[in-house]
């Protein structure tokens, strides 16, 4: 890419960050402009397709709103294209652009909400104007130094691109297991529904992660079609190293008071006293076992406790 | 019916020219006598044979089925226009258990042939072994080109006897037998039928032979088919304990006898005999591996192996694990109350455990049932043993899997209080009057197909209603006698005091419905027929007279919804409720009144645009019925308050009340309603946790932690959650060390829950 096509682009993804930062409140990213500086974070892209009918445009923009809003609260590197202006060629520089400001410690994320198409060789995103091809994302995303990514593709067909963008380090997440279930689905809206229901932090750490929402996804997916006793024409699939990014935070991000580190840590150390105990259940009897549980979690409940009172959010 | 119809298509009528003809005939003849030298006498033809129609006779009388259907194959290639070689191999194929490929044959013997009886014969077969009407007018048919056909004479007689027609067949029969044209298989099997015409009367019993046994074992020592015969009728009269010792009777003389061991394994089931039914069906399969129903059902026993089986003194239940917590205290308390009150209500007492079999796919249950997939029937009773689907197997915008198992359950009674003569109708008369008057979902509404069969004067009399489950003669007609056999008996338990319970204790003594009817209540079938049409033109005539106008009016108000003209809507789903005001079916016009006025509640909710009066009140237009919203919306509560009350169960529009009942604060309803959906949908953790969270708000307790431990039992995504909601209902009810236990393992999931660990602390206080 020229300079001028790279200004171009960064200008693009700029407007569109403004656009989400009218919408989000959220602070303007200065990795945008000093290419390089920025500290290892979340860097996400999220593209709603092209909807073909007003029903389908209006709920893959509101579900694109919704992720953006929710990571919002995780990373200030959010690139939201939606409507018009998700071209192909808005998508490549999105993720030009992104290249360029990512360092191999940041995690990325790339999600497409929307329709798309295969043809039993080549899946394509449907999008404003041109389509483009899982292969070409492929071109995009590799320049990106980000070890950690995940790619969430929700729609119709969209199985087809495991085999397309499958790569170490990469997990993706597709709403069909294949390019031949394609008839529209329903995993993007429980995907997104994930975001902001208690249900799915599984772990009640206040967050949840792309792990927590594809379970509750899926369980969502399953119950839709049984429900009505409809044949599931979707089956939704991880494949790659298991994605304990966070997409959103469902209590109000943490504050640290560097005078309670010490209750922070001790906290910590308490959660892995439990997972150790947790994993030699079976050395004890179950009176025995529940016994120390209870031990560890009250003091964790005293050291919670202590920090609310802080004012401190865990 | 495969004992019967191995019978009645080993041999059919063989006429081969010259030598050829004589030396099977002779091979033929020592077979159909049972003597063991005719393996060698077939075996002896085939080395010096070359007409492959003969080496297929050969062959399958061998029973080498592959090689038959080969020579068949060659035997046909050799003489295409050949219309008796390729009946022969549709009869083949029926001994095979492949019906639509003999079916196929017969239909390509007669195009080749109208006349061939071999294949008008075989036809009638198939029909019978389905059950299915048009095998009277294919019997007919064979008989007006050959009114002395012994085969399809025997079939006849088959068909008769299975109406209940005893005499009638036994002319046939004794006529058949004496007759020396008759061939030696065609007399051996009207003496089977005379024998089964023996049992059906009461003259033998399994411990009582007929006297037909002797005279048939006297022609062929080997005849398994004297007592495999009389068993299948004993089959579809529902007594299987009887079909049991006879089947027994039948293997013990011809082991090899394999469809007899498929239908005695079969049978062992019915009656809970699970072991020995698996031994038998694996002898049966070890002889006739083609059989998909002996496989069928071998594979089912071994999804069987993998279930619970709770034993208790009511009840024996068997459940798939996942769902044994949930369906164990559902199933468990309508079985205790048909212990308490529904056997009562008969004079009868339910001695044993009802063993109840509850499958989590359809094909599992249709196998256990009929042998193969494929059938449409909910469940099935075979005297203390009810196996069914369980919600698992179909949606609930389907069935009620409740009412359902209450239906089989009357059975149950009903089967035991006869030791199983009671009438079909009348069996499922009661479990149909069971399930609307005190089951789960009572209910008064009939479905269109019946109120149609009404005006058509489409309905039997109560001696012919068998006919209308056995053998229907109109899409639709077993539908329709249930119905009419459920309204028949609430006629008669609400006109004749114990009317119900004193026909029954005559069919205790008896299958003759004219004679219960006339024992049992004190009047002429003719005359309960007359009162009956009566009651029913006084309760279901108006709806009838004005089907078409009902169906006409809701299609109407659904089609305004789609235009979104609330008026019209209400209107059009008004006048339909007012044709038929107890209507719970599909395409149900209260269910379109209440959308209509949720949407126009919605639509013309006041806002800072909408036209307001003098006292900020908003001011109704023309839509809806020029309601205020809040009014528009509280009617449409009613209306499906109403349609829940009246029976309707549709899992969609129950959803919707419980939301718009919660959302208006009537959590009453809300709750109540909720309550059946869970029922309706017991495997859905979200409607156990949506009532208990309504029963919570209502102050139930104890149902609100019944209901949380059931949600949990679901293993629902959010494990943590559902622990955690679990030691809420305990600590609200003082329990604190079982809600300590519940917290922990809460806990042990979400070690950093906040509302978990609140709890905590305050439990430990």
């Amino acid at each position: 890419m020229d300079a001028q096509a790279q200004l171009g682009a960064d200008l693009m993804a700029l407007k569109n960050l403004l656009r989400i930062c009218r919408r989000f409140l959220c602070l303007l990213l200065p990795g945008l402009l000093l290419p390089g500086l920025a500290a290892a974070e979340t860097r996400a892209v999220i593209i709603a397709g092209l909807g073909g009918e007003a029903d389908y445009e209006e709920e893959f923009q509101r579900h694109a709103n919704r992720l953006g809003e929710a990571l919002a609260d995780v990373t200030e590197d959010v690139v939201l294209l939606t409507g018009e202006a998700a071209t192909q060629t808005a998508v490549e520089g999105a993720l030009d652009a992104m290249a360029g400001r990512s360092s191999s410690d940041d995690t990325l994320l790339f999600v497409f909400i929307g329709h798309g198409s295969y043809d039993g060789e080549r899946f394509k995103f449907n999008v404003p104007g041109p389509d483009f091809s899982a292969a070409a994302l492929g071109d995009w995303l590799d320049p990106i130094p980000s070890r950690t990514q995940l790619l969430v593709v929700t729609g119709a067909a969209s199985g087809a691109v495991l085999d397309v963008l499958g790569a170490p380090e990469r997990t993706l997440i597709t709403g069909t297991r294949s390019g031949d279930q394609r008839n529209a689905t329903v995993f993007g809206r429980y995907f997104t529904a994930a975001l902001e229901d208690a249900a799915a932090d599984v772990d009640k750490d206040g967050r949840v992660t792309a792990q927590e929402a594809f379970n509750f996804a899926s369980d969502g997916v399953v119950r839709h079609y049984d429900q009505d006793g409809e044949m599931a024409t979707e089956n939704p699939v991880t494949s790659g190293p298991e994605p304990g990014m966070i997409l959103a935070r469902l209590d109000a991000a943490p504050t640290v008071n560097a005078a309670d580190a010490h209750l922070i840590a001790r906290r910590d150390e308490l959660e892995q006293d439990i997972a150790t105990l947790r994993a030699e259940k079976a050395r004890f009897t179950q009176d025995e076992y529940f016994a120390q549980l209870q031990k560890l979690l009250l003091e964790m409940a005293m050291i919670e406790s202590q920090l609310s009172s802080a004012g401190e959010t865990p | 019916m495969k004992g019967l119809s191995a019978v009645l298509i080993t041999v059919g009528l063989l006429t081969l020219p010259g030598a050829l003809s004589a030396a099977i005939d002779e091979c033929h003849a020592l077979d159909d006598h049972g003597k063991s030298e005719a393996g060698t006498c077939y075996l002896n033809l085939l080395s010096a044979e070359t007409d492959d129609g003969i080496r297929a006779e050969a062959y399958w009388r061998l029973n080498e089925v592959n090689r038959a259907n080969a020579a068949f194959r060659r035997a046909i290639d050799a003489k295409p226009d050949d219309a008796e070689l390729r009946a022969r191999w549709g009869l083949l194929f029926l001994s095979a258990h492949q019906a639509a490929d003999a079916e196929a044959l017969f239909e390509e013997a007669l195009s080749l042939d109208p006349n061939n009886l071999t294949a008008l014969a075989g036809q009638a077969e198939l029909l019978l072994d389905r059950f299915a009407g048009a095998a009277q007018s294919t019997i007919s048919r064979a008989l007006i080109v050959d009114p002395m056909h012994a085969r399809t004479r025997v079939l006849r007689a088959r068909l008769l006897l299975e109406a209940g027609n005893r005499d009638a067949a036994a002319d046939i029969l004794l006529d058949l037998v004496a007759s020396s044209a008759t061939p030696v298989r065609d007399r051996l099997d009207a003496m089977a039928l005379l024998a089964a015409a023996d049992h059906m009367s009461g003259i033998a019993t399994p411990e009582l032979p007929s006297p037909w046994v002797i005279q048939a074992l006297e022609i062929n020592p080997r005849f398994g088919e004297i007592h495999a015969v009389p068993a299948y009728f004993y089959v579809i009269t529902r007594r299987y304990r009887e079909a049991v010792a006879l089947l027994e009777a039948a293997v013990a003389l011809d082991p090899e006898h394999w469809d007899a061991q498929l239908a005695l394994g079969t049978n062992l089931l019915r009656v809970n005999e699970l072991e020995a039914g698996q031994e038998h069906l694996e002898r049966a399969y070890s002889g006739d591996a083609f059989n998909a129903e002996t496989v069928n059902m071998l594979r089912l026993l071994d999804t069987l192996d993998g279930y619970d089986t709770l034993i208790s003194e009511r009840l024996i239940l068997r459940t798939h694990p996942e769902e044994t917590a949930v369906l164990t205290r559902y199933v468990g308390e309508l079985v205790d109350l048909a212990h308490e009150e529904m056997a009562p209500r008969y004079g009868f007492r339910l001695e044993r455990p009802v063993v109840i079999e509850l499958y989590q796919h359809h094909d599992d249950f249709a196998v256990r049932t009929a042998g193969l997939p494929g059938i449409g029937i909910l469940g099935a009773t075979f005297g203390d043993v009810v196996v069914m689907d369980g919600p698992s197997a179909k949606p609930a915008t389907e069935w009620d899997w409740l009412s359902t198992v209450w239906h089989e359950v009357a059975h149950v009674v009903t089967l035991n209080a006869t030791d199983n003569l009671v009438s079909r109708w009348f069996s499922e008369g009661v479990s149909v009057y069971e399930e609307q008057r005190f089951g789960p979902s009572p209910s008064s509404s009939v479905p269109f197909e019946f109120l149609k069969a009404m005006a058509e004067d489409r309905l039997l009399g109560v001696a012919e209603l068998d006919n209308g489950f056995m053998r229907p003669q109109y899409e639709g007609q077993i539908g329709v006698s249930y119905v009419q056999a459920g309204l028949l008996c609430t006629f008669i338990a609400d006109r004749y005091e114990d009317g119900l319970r004193r026909v029954l204790e005559v069919y205790a003594t008896t299958t003759d419905t004219v004679v219960a009817i006339q024992e049992g209540l004190g009047l002429d079938p003719a005359d309960l027929d007359d009162a009956f049409g009566r009651w029913l033109e006084e309760n279901y005539g108006f709806a009838a007279a004005n089907l078409a106008d009902y169906q006409t009016s809701a299609q109407a108000a659904f089609a305004a919804i789609d235009a979104k003209d609330w008026g019209e809507a209400r209107q059009q789903a008004e006048r339909a409720i007012s044709l038929y005001p107890t209507y719970t079916g599909p395409g149900n016009a209260r269910l379109a009144l209440a959308r209509a006025l949720e949407l126009a509640a919605e639509s013309t909710a006041p806002n800072p645009a909408a036209p307001m009066d003098r006292d900020g009140a908003f001011t109704p237009g023309e839509q809806g019925g020029g309601e205020a919203p809040a009014q528009q919306a509280s009617t449409a509560r009613q209306a499906l308050l109403d349609y829940f009350l009246i029976g309707g169960r549709n899992p969609r529009a129950l959803r919707d009340a419980v939301a718009l009942f919660e959302a208006a604060g009537e959590g009453e309803h809300a709750h109540t309603i909720q309550r059946t959906l869970t029922r309706l949908e017991p495997m859905r953790f979200d409607h156990h946790a949506r009532l208990g969270a309504l029963a919570t708000s209502l102050g139930h307790h104890e149902e609100a932690l019944s209901e949380r431990r059931l949600a949990l039992a679901l293993k629902p995504h959010d494990l943590a959650g559902a622990h955690y909601q679990v030691a809420l209902a305990l600590n609200t009810l003082g329990r604190k060390d079982e809600a300590t236990r519940a917290l922990l393992q809460a806990l042990e999931i979400a070690p950093r829950y906040p509302e978990g660990l609140q709890l905590l602390r305050e439990i430990s206080r």
